[in-house]
């Protein structure tokens, strides 16, 4: 029993690892970030769930838990690998690093400022097809953004008031 | 073990709860005082359990720091808020809406003076007469970011 414990961590470390080895070796073959990213963590949570399959004879809601758990850690690396790519505060500091540090401000307006960034979002909001434009006019295509919005939306108010 | 993923996710609960009220006080997100509730629960947690090997203790420290980075990354986007966010949001309140339209509503949110004044606060940045100073000069984020480019499909590029 007290072995569980330990097999449970192992399996966590290789799943994780299968996860992260796929990815990374997706992207040096030149795959869309997305679609590198979806292909491991479908095929390591695949492995995730048939691995500790025997665990289910000791208790189900301890196999469920760990599954819970390890799409939890998928979310984490998730999170870890694109922050570099749509964190703001990460583009201002790559720009200020490519530039030796310094910029003056007019320059980096150029470079940077929110209508840019707004022209990316669009465009990559464009390209996942979760908005269309249509005559002109920006519509939601995929309905499930809307979740993800209330979500954002609810778990701000939980904090602001 | 049930008992165990109980007490593991009453006491997870209870620091989201703590730190959300801390948040309500503060009116601000204190990434110490955050991690120190956590802490906390975390040391109680381990007390009320009863340990019986080395194992058990290492699993119930990586799920209930798995958890704890899942909030923290997490709570990022609504609090500081995300363009992409907004910019489904102005889309969502007006059924549909042109570009220029768009354009306007978004802009008046800047989220790029906002995110500068943060950087500052951190004091990452400086500004300096007309220039923009990066105080840190941090080469190993320096290495991650030629590193992540150099990966991948073009496309990724267009992100920010």
């Amino acid at each position: 029993m007290d072995k569980i414990y330990i097999i449970s961590l192992l399996f966590f470390l290789f799943a994780l690892s299968v996860n992260i080895i796929l990815f990374f070796t997706l992207l040096i073959l030149k795959r869309n970030f997305l679609i590198a990213y979806k292909t491991s963590s479908l095929i390591s949570i695949i492995i995730y769930i048939l691995l500790p399959i025997y665990l289910i004879k000791t208790t189900i809601l301890f196999y469920i838990f760990n599954i819970f758990i390890y799409l939890n850690l998928n979310y984490i690396f998730l999170s870890i690998i694109y922050t570099p790519k749509s964190s703001i505060r990460f583009q201002i500091l790559k720009i200020l690093i490519q530039n030796n540090f310094i910029i003056k401000k007019n320059n980096f307006k150029k470079i940077y400022n929110d209508k840019i960034l707004f022209n990316k979002r669009i465009f990559r909001l464009l390209s996942s097809k979760t908005i269309i434009n249509k005559k002109n006019f920006f519509m939601i295509k995929n309905k499930k953004i809307i979740y993800l919005y209330f979500v954002f939306l609810y778990t701000k108010k939980m904090f602001i008031n | 073990m049930n008992q165990n993923i109980f007490l593991i996710l009453l006491f997870y609960t209870f620091a989201v709860l703590t730190n959300i009220i801390l948040f309500r006080i503060i009116k601000k997100r204190h990434l110490f005082y955050e991690r120190l509730i956590f802490l906390i629960y975390l040391s109680i947690l381990i007390y009320v359990i009863e340990m019986k090997n080395i194992y058990q203790i290492m699993y119930v420290m990586f799920i209930y720091l798995t958890l704890f980075c899942s909030y923290s990354f997490f709570v990022v986007a609504p609090l500081s808020g995300s363009p992409t966010i907004e910019i489904i949001k102005i889309i969502y309140d007006n059924n549909k809406i042109t570009k220029k339209k768009l354009l306007k509503i978004f802009l008046k949110k800047s989220f790029l003076n906002d995110r500068i004044k943060k950087l500052i606060k951190e004091k990452y940045l400086l500004i300096k007469k007309d220039k923009i100073i990066y105080t840190q000069k941090n080469k190993i984020l320096h290495f991650v970011f030629q590193k992540i480019e150099s990966l991948g499909n073009k496309n990724l590029k267009r992100n920010g």
